[in-house]
């Protein structure tokens, strides 16, 4: 069952963002743009795997409204 | 919201307070009184009927109509600045003159956090293709009347409580499957990339490919988002290739396949988006110019057409959708 995309997400110590993070979910294919230009300049930043998790989870909390893709697609890959 | 007025028609509407962003050529812009706005040159506009290139009308944001708006201008040294001053619930609309120092350091910012978590939409301002003149590029700040050729002049915009900023984009290219590039370096110009994994002089490579007189694009690929890098010159003697807005290192370029039925293709991807949210956009003039826009529309988006766009980073070629949500 997809989940209601208004429903909370999961919190930053959650290890679906470092996944994401680092890039261990080939399938995972953003359709948002800020979040696009998020995956990609974080692969090529110096900063640690947790850091970038929460900027990763940081966006998904802020702009959960309008992921409602993103955030199924987290399901569908039983990542959450 | 969006309009393309006379000038006292724009005249009218700073009179009344309204915060506003103004796109119109210098002249344009000059005759307009001092008030609560924003501009930047812009000779181009897709407007009711379609393309329209004019020194008597402006092209029109009303910005009061979103939100709270604050103005602020910025200059190379504190254009890092603009998406940590963008509030937490709303975003920034920015207007920045072509070829200037101030956008090769908006451009090349480097990552924040806020980076892409506060929205910044914007365009690039320019000049008239058509004149002899060696007018630069320039933007206002209309309470001041003070013009500036190498500044950022930015509203930050705070919504209602529960509305949200969203940006995206439409590309009227798609990338050819053949040879992906990759750039050592970011930057704003190259001599050299890899092409399927081996070094090559980048013009060299560009010619043999009839890419080098900058009719089509560069796509980058970030993480789904085509991402248009135009093409600005082939130096002939040093045999650089500079770019209007930065490569990336470590992103994947591709060629833009050729355009046949190019404003039939740009027409039939925006009719296919929802744009009932849709607040502002703005288009290139390469495809203007390439597209034969003029007297044709997009859709019933209206825009000033600009010399690059900024959806939190500078795109060249692409049309920027603000939406409200």
């Amino acid at each position: 069952m997809l989940l209601d995309s208004m429903q909370a997400i999961p919190d930053e110590t959650h290890p679906c963002w470092q996944k994401l993070a680092t890039h261990q979910v080939p399938n995972f294919a953003p359709k948002q743009l800020g979040l696009q230009f998020l995956f990609t300049r974080l692969s090529h930043e110096n900063m640690s795997t947790l850091q970038k998790a929460r900027e990763i989870h940081a966006f998904f909390v802020r702009y959960q409204r309008i992921l409602t893709w993103e955030i199924n697609e987290l399901q569908r890959l039983r990542l959450v | 919201m969006n309009s393309l007025l006379t000038l006292s028609e724009a005249s009218r509407l700073i009179n009344s307070g309204r915060a506003l962003a103004v796109a119109g050529s210098s002249r344009a812009l000059h005759a307009l009184p001092r008030g609560n706005w924003i501009g930047g040159t812009s000779h181009y506009f897709i407007g009711p009927v379609g393309g329209v290139h004019s020194h008597d009308q402006v092209f029109v944001t009303d910005l009061s109509a979103l939100g709270t708006v604050v103005f602020q201008s910025y200059g190379t040294e504190t254009v890092n600045r603009i998406a940590p001053d963008t509030p937490d619930t709303g975003f920034s609309f920015v207007i920045i003159p072509a070829g200037s120092a101030t956008l090769e350091a908006f451009a090349n910012r480097p990552y924040t956090s806020d980076l892409f978590l506060k929205p910044v939409v914007g365009w690039i301002s320019g000049v008239d293709l058509e004149s002899t003149s060696a007018e630069a590029a320039s933007v206002v700040d209309g309470r001041t009347a003070s013009w500036h050729p190498n500044a950022a002049v930015v509203a930050h915009v705070t919504l209602p409580p529960g509305k949200l900023a969203s940006i995206s984009i439409i590309d009227p290219f798609e990338p050819a499957t053949a040879h992906v590039l990759r750039f050592a370096t970011s930057g704003f110009s190259a001599t050299e990339c890899t092409v399927d994994g081996k070094t090559q002089a980048l013009a060299s490579f560009l010619e043999a490919n009839a890419y080098a007189d900058g009719h089509l694009p560069l796509i980058g690929n970030f993480s789904g988002a085509q991402v248009n890098v135009s093409i600005r010159r082939v130096d002939p003697a040093s045999r650089l290739v500079e770019f209007y807005a930065p490569v990336f290192s470590g992103v994947d370029y591709r060629l833009a396949k050729p355009t046949e039925g190019f404003a039939e293709r740009f027409a039939a991807k925006i009719a296919a988006r929802d744009t009932t949210n849709v607040v502002f956009s703005c288009n290139c003039i390469l495809n203007y110019v390439h597209g034969r826009m003029e007297g044709k529309r997009t859709g019933h988006l209206l825009g000033p057409v600009t010399f690059g766009e900024i959806a939190y980073q500078l795109l060249n070629q692409t049309l920027v959708l603000l939406e409200i949500v």
